[in-house]
């Protein structure tokens, strides 16, 4: 069985789950525990040693239902060489050697289970035959493999070798296009990667805010007043840092989409760090999707994005409207902890950009911050009214590469 | 931060044979779980592996430790985490107030062992050799963590709400939780007599480091489905009638379909069932669902919505 597992293991790699060995093993010892008897606890064994995150189930699901329902025929053929190969050897690798009474009222499925097909493989092997049989068994496992695989292959969309660690410097890669799927996972992978040295520097500061400096002088005077000279009790001097509370409004209308949904990725990765994120997204009128953040995989769930209810993609984006309807219902919810982070061209298709009530939200507010997905030389051309939003934004920044990405990530994280 | 020890007998043999005896074992004490729950509980134990669960709040997640800890006749021992938790709060602390508090006292015995010696750096040394006295055991506050690994008896570590705590205290889990052994500077390494079956629970507010998931296995705990969920009625529920707890469950499954604020979980079910109960009520009208309502949903556009739902 093991060969069959290893391979369906490196299905699962291939399809993005990532794996490692110490899993791999565990998942062997666990089949070992259960038996193969039962598919559904196979199943259930595996997926508890393998699957770390509620968001690869159905992954997992499917590549099982497809890879453990293959040709009757193979699989039995395979069973009953093995079955033969290994008696031969005298070291099965059976659930019940391990002391654990597995299911008595099942019999071992084996001998049960009618020679029905004669393989074309030639005799069985016989007990003192050993390097002919297990060779004979490797040459029928790699055939199966082969069949499995252009099996499985068939229907798998991309074979594209992930190209993750070769480019090595994706700082400057322009993220305002469109990639392909494996490409955008790995972009997403290394959106991960450039935020984790500002996460650890973070951590360490709020580690050290909340520990505080040791005051010496209080400690003493403390000990003193309570009339004793030795001081029982240490004082510190805190003071508390607070997390912040994050909006963010995204323009996903088609020239901003891309840069959009590497704003929603940061601010996925970025979660922890806020006591609650929100995410808005608008081309004309304001569409909540937090709730959808909840079990997003990233990239595959994005498109779930584009068929959103009363979210008109192919509509003009219309910044004065979508501020109005931020004014009128969302202005309740902001407080002085909310750091409001607005993504969009400020291409206003002629609208009345409405500016007065970006300046009411602005005063409800921490902190205001658009990002451009545009350069600097193209704002306030044609259409842009840039100029007209920027006196109320704390910050306004390009955002049209990863390293801009990580520029405003860093912002973002300023308390 | 409290332990909790857990001191119900349970039958004779305490090792879970397989999945089918832990499904009936737990529902003896009242915990009904499916077979995932069932599989995930199995391994861990036979193979001595850390359980993360995750789930939904008020699903039972940590209501499984100490079943487990009840059914295998361990004692249990629970870390809550919670943001700024730290080694000091988790493994081990000095209790630095009792050793000055015992200088104090040995005042005059330290004067007295010092008193021979000449010079001050004389003395230094001489308290040097009785500084083990002042970093012994009899000093040492052990925290959840160290009880579990200095425990004797078997116990079920249960570290609920990780996802709450700081990714360095995830870190620093890790290194404990791989060989079960703690270094003490002043003491030496102290190892586990006993490895304790560990359970942790998250309710995924935020996503959990690579390298903690890759050592647990992996439980995912959903809101129950209907006839699960009617089971659990009816056993915590002894006095309820068939009809009402049938209507009960559903409303709270449909109820659950809706985008709520917050979503009912079992407990909340069994405390509005608790409460039907308790009206006498032997159907489940509009009436009562209004009045009563609250019991089940803790928010105000939460109530107003479900009772749309009712209405329907």
């Amino acid at each position: 069985m093991t060969p069959k597992l290893l391979t369906f293991m490196r299905l699962l790699r291939e399809h993005g789950v990532r794996l490692s060995v110490a899993e791999s093993l565990d998942a062997l010892h666990s089949v070992s525990r259960i038996g193969l008897q039962d598919r559904e606890l196979l199943r259930l064994a595996l997926r508890t040693a393998l699957i770390k995150s509620q968001a690869d189930f159905a992954t997992f699901d499917t590549l099982f239902e497809r890879f453990f329902s293959l040709p009757r025929r193979k699989r039995r053929r395979r069973v009953r060489q093995r079955n033969t190969s290994h008696e031969g050897l005298g070291q099965r690798a059976n659930p019940q050697s391990n002391g654990q009474p597995l299911r008595p009222t099942q019999p071992q499925s084996q001998p049960a289970q009618p020679p029905a097909i004669p393989h074309p493989a030639p005799e069985p092997p016989s007990p003192d035959a050993q390097e002919p049989s297990q060779s004979q068994e490797i040459k029928a496992l790699i055939d199966l493999e082969h069949a499995w695989n252009q099996q499985l292959q068939k229907p798998l969309p991309s074979d594209v070798p992930h190209t993750t660690q070769t480019d090595g410097n994706r700082a400057n890669t322009r993220i305002d296009r469109e990639f392909p799927p494996d490409q955008l996972a790995a972009l997403y992978r290394e959106v991960e990667r450039l935020v984790a040295p500002l996460l650890t520097r973070r951590a360490l500061r709020y580690r050290r805010a909340r520990r505080g400096q040791f005051d010496l002088r209080r400690t003493v005077l403390r000990s003193l007043r309570g009339g004793s000279e030795v001081p029982f009790a240490l004082s510190y001097r805190r003071r508390p840092l607070g997390k912040l509370r994050l909006v963010v409004l995204c323009d996903v209308s088609g020239s901003v989409w891309h840069v959009s949904t590497f704003l929603l990725k940061l601010v996925h990765t970025l979660q922890a760090e806020f006591t609650q994120v929100r995410s808005l997204l608008f081309v004309s009128s304001i569409v909540e999707v937090t709730s959808l953040f909840r079990h997003m995989r990233f990239p595959d769930d994005f498109d779930t994005l584009r068929h959103y209810p009363n979210l008109n993609l192919f509509g003009y984006s219309d910044f004065g409207r979508a501020f109005y309807q931020f004014y009128r219902d969302l202005l309740g919810d902001l407080t002085r902890d909310t750091v409001l982070v607005i993504l969009g061209d400020a291409r206003n298709n002629a609208f009345d950009p409405q500016e007065w009530t970006l300046e009411e939200i602005r005063q409800r507010c921490r902190r205001l911050i658009w990002l451009n997905p545009e350069p600097r030389q193209e704002w306030n051309q044609d259409d842009s009214v840039m100029e007209v939003y920027a006196p109320f934004c704390d910050a306004v920044l390009e955002c049209w590469t990863m390293e801009h990405l990580v520029q405003a990530a860093d912002v973002l994280l300023q308390v | 931060m409290n332990a909790i020890a857990s001191t119900t007998l349970s039958p004779a043999s305490r090792d879970l044979s397989s999945i089918d005896d832990v499904i009936e074992r737990f529902a003896a004490v009242d915990y009904i779980c499916n077979k995932e729950t069932a599989t995930a509980v199995f391994l861990m134990t036979q193979l001595q592996r850390p359980l993360l669960v995750e789930g939904p709040p008020g699903v039972g997640k940590t209501e499984l430790a100490k079943v487990l800890a009840q059914t295998m006749d361990h004692s249990l021992i629970r870390l809550q985490c919670y943001e700024g938790l730290d080694e000091a709060k988790a493994l081990y602390e000095w209790e630095y107030s009792k050793q000055l508090l015992y200088v104090q006292m040995l005042k005059d015995k330290l004067g007295a062992l010092l008193a021979d010696t000449a010079s001050l750096s004389d003395a230094v040394s001489m308290l040097q050799q009785h500084e083990s006295a002042f970093f012994s055991r009899h000093f040492l506050l052990p925290r959840p963590l160290l009880q579990a690994i200095l425990s004797p008896q078997p116990t079920v570590l249960l570290i609920d709400e990780i996802d709450r705590a700081e990714q360095e205290f995830e870190a620093f889990l890790l290194e404990t939780l791989s060989d079960f052994q703690v270094s003490i500077p002043e003491l030496g390494t102290l190892r586990a007599v006993q490895r304790p079956l560990v359970v942790l629970t998250s309710n995924a507010t935020r996503n959990l480091s690579e390298a903690l998931k890759r050592r647990c296995f992996f439980l995912y705990i959903d809101h129950p489905s209907l006839d699960t969920e009617l089971h659990i009625v009816q056993r915590k529920v002894p006095h309820v009638d068939q009809r009402l707890a049938t209507q009960i469950v559903q409303f709270v499954q449909r109820v659950r379909q809706l985008h709520l604020r917050k979503t009912p979980s079992i407990s909340e079910t069994l405390d509005w069932a608790l409460a039907l109960v308790v009206l006498g009520a032997s159907v489940l009208s509009r009436d009562l669902i209004t009045e009563t309502l609250n019991i089940l949903l803790k928010d105000k556009d939460d109530i107003a919505r479900a009772l749309d739902e009712a209405v329907r």
